[in-house]
């Protein structure tokens, strides 16, 4: 076995392995804040009329697409059954982290329904806090860290909180709340759902799952969990296919932000993976940020604003952007990373797992040889995925919403550009293990 | 320094590196407190809804 450990645990991975695992577990959680924030613009057509459970089912299917589909075509299903075989107890929580954000999504909707945006987006944040205490107690992340470190998290997600109260005071446009304790109780529990589902997520990626196999069955759980509720929520087989009938005009549009929001997922699972839930989750829950520019640049909202709400947006954003400046820094140094060893080491113990294979995962290597492709299958999922889509493409027609044309085309440039540059840097660093 | 793979609990009867199959490995997963928070977040969430809707 070519992984020892030290007296405290510690794998040997050198401080420039440490710190190119770091960058490209940051960068990642950059580029999923804009990700994700882009997916929200389809959330838009629930001001058009349409049922926020059927938007949520749509978007769902358009997670299950991508999620099956881009794994094919990344790393083939081949590599996806690999890691099963080395740690399958791994699928039933990926599973269950699925039903997990199902029913937190759901939540989020009535929420919104009843305290509006404002005051549910930065409860249902508090996620992020929620994930730094998993993170703590369950899998060691920040002990062994220096003063230094700790100071800059916690102050860090304490000012993206705070940001993200200013941003939401800003996008107060919403309806007036109806029923106070009902909304903030659903979005605090969005946030304690939503918080928990990282236990899973950091789970699989120390005992070396790669994000792109863990994602494969997270969705497996999202799609049963939101399909059922979808039809408790409307009433049956009926009354739902009735709904989904009359929305179909506009359903590409929401299969298409369930698509951007995997890619943005993705990179949220890679920065989990590689700087933990403490430092990762805050990192991308700069998506309220990327929101807030679809609405400003592209919707138009906030247009007559007064003086007041502006100052908010601005001192919201950039309380967010140094509360992300911040956590970046805090770099994980080799003795944290030792006890996030030993807490690999746990795991991997528990279930029997092969610990050359944790080791080399959780470097970011792989000690064996790529699995040789089964290029059909690939195929035949990414073809699949691409006929669903280019069907409801053909039956898609313009939303009737009002939308800035070069703004949108400007952010769509910016995210390709993430895409690009964070990709590029991921693959370079760990080839998408 | 030990090597992990030394570690004398992997070896201990019964525990799936030395063999004990499928049925040891989903013993593990059900006494998992990871597990056991998960589940109690679920069925918190779904109670939840259920007084909401």
């Amino acid at each position: 076995v070519s992984a020892s450990f030290g007296a405290a645990g510690a794998w040997t991975l050198s401080r420039e392995r440490l710190r190119t695992l770091q960058r490209a577990g940051v960068l990642s959680g950059i580029a999923a804040g804009a990700w994700l924030g882009a997916a929200e613009a389809p959330t838009k057509l629930v001001t058009t009329g349409l049922s926020p459970v059927v938007v949520s089912l749509a978007m769902v299917l358009g997670v299950f697409l991508a999620r099956w589909s881009l794994p094919a075509l990344i790393q083939g299903t081949a590599a996806v059954g690999s890691d099963v075989r080395e740690a399958p107890h791994l699928v039933v929580f990926a599973a269950l982290a699925g039903a997990l954000w199902a029913v937190a999504n759901t939540l989020t909707i009535y929420a919104i329904r009843d305290v509006g945006l404002a005051i549910a987006f930065p409860l249902w944040n508090t996620n992020s806090l929620l994930g730094i205490v998993w993170g703590v107690v369950f899998f060691r992340e920040l002990r062994g860290a220096g003063r230094r470190e700790w100071l800059l998290v916690v102050v860090g997600a304490l000012a993206m909180f705070a940001g993200a109260l200013l941003l939401a005071a800003a996008s107060a446009a919403e309806a007036p709340p109806r029923d106070a304790l009902r909304g903030v109780a659903a979005a605090l529990g969005a946030g304690v759902l939503w918080g928990t589902m990282y236990v899973p997520y950091r789970k699989a990626y120390l005992t070396g799952m790669s994000p792109l196999s863990f994602v494969t069955f997270f969705t497996v759980g999202e799609i049963v969990t939101m399909g059922a509720l979808a039809l408790a929520l409307t009433g049956g087989p009926a009354p739902l296919a009735r709904e989904l009938a009359a929305a179909r005009s506009v359903l590409f549009w929401l299969l298409l932000g369930g698509f951007v929001w995997v890619v943005g997922d993705l990179f949220q699972q890679y920065a989990a993976k590689y700087v933990g839930i403490s430092r990762g989750i805050p990192l991308s829950n700069t998506n309220q940020l990327w929101g807030l520019l679809w609405g400003l640049l592209v919707f138009g909202e906030l247009a007559g604003a007064s003086g007041v709400t502006y100052g908010q947006v601005v001192g919201g954003s950039l309380a967010m952007a140094l509360g992300a400046a911040a956590i970046a820094l805090a770099t994980a140094g080799s003795a944290e990373h030792a006890l996030w060893a030993e807490a690999a080491a746990r795991e991997a113990e528990r279930y029997g797992v092969d610990p050359a294979y944790v080791r080399s995962r959780m470097a970011g290597e792989d000690r064996a040889p790529a699995a040789p492709r089964r290029r059909g299958l690939d195929a035949a999922i990414v073809a699949a995925a691409t006929l669903v889509l280019a069907a409801f493409a053909t039956i898609a027609r313009r939303p009737d919403l009002a939308y800035d044309a070069f703004s949108a085309a400007a952010l769509a440039a910016a995210l390709l550009a993430s895409l690009a540059g964070v990709g590029l840097a991921l693959w370079r660093a760990t080839r998408f293990r | 320094m030990r090597a992990y793979g030394d570690e004398p609990a992997l070896r201990r009867e019964g525990s799936p590196a030395s063999g004990g199959g499928r049925g040891v490995r989903w013993r593990e997963t059900s006494r998992d407190p990871h597990l056991l928070v998960t589940l109690a977040a679920l069925a918190a969430g779904l109670l939840l809804l259920r007084w909401l809707a």
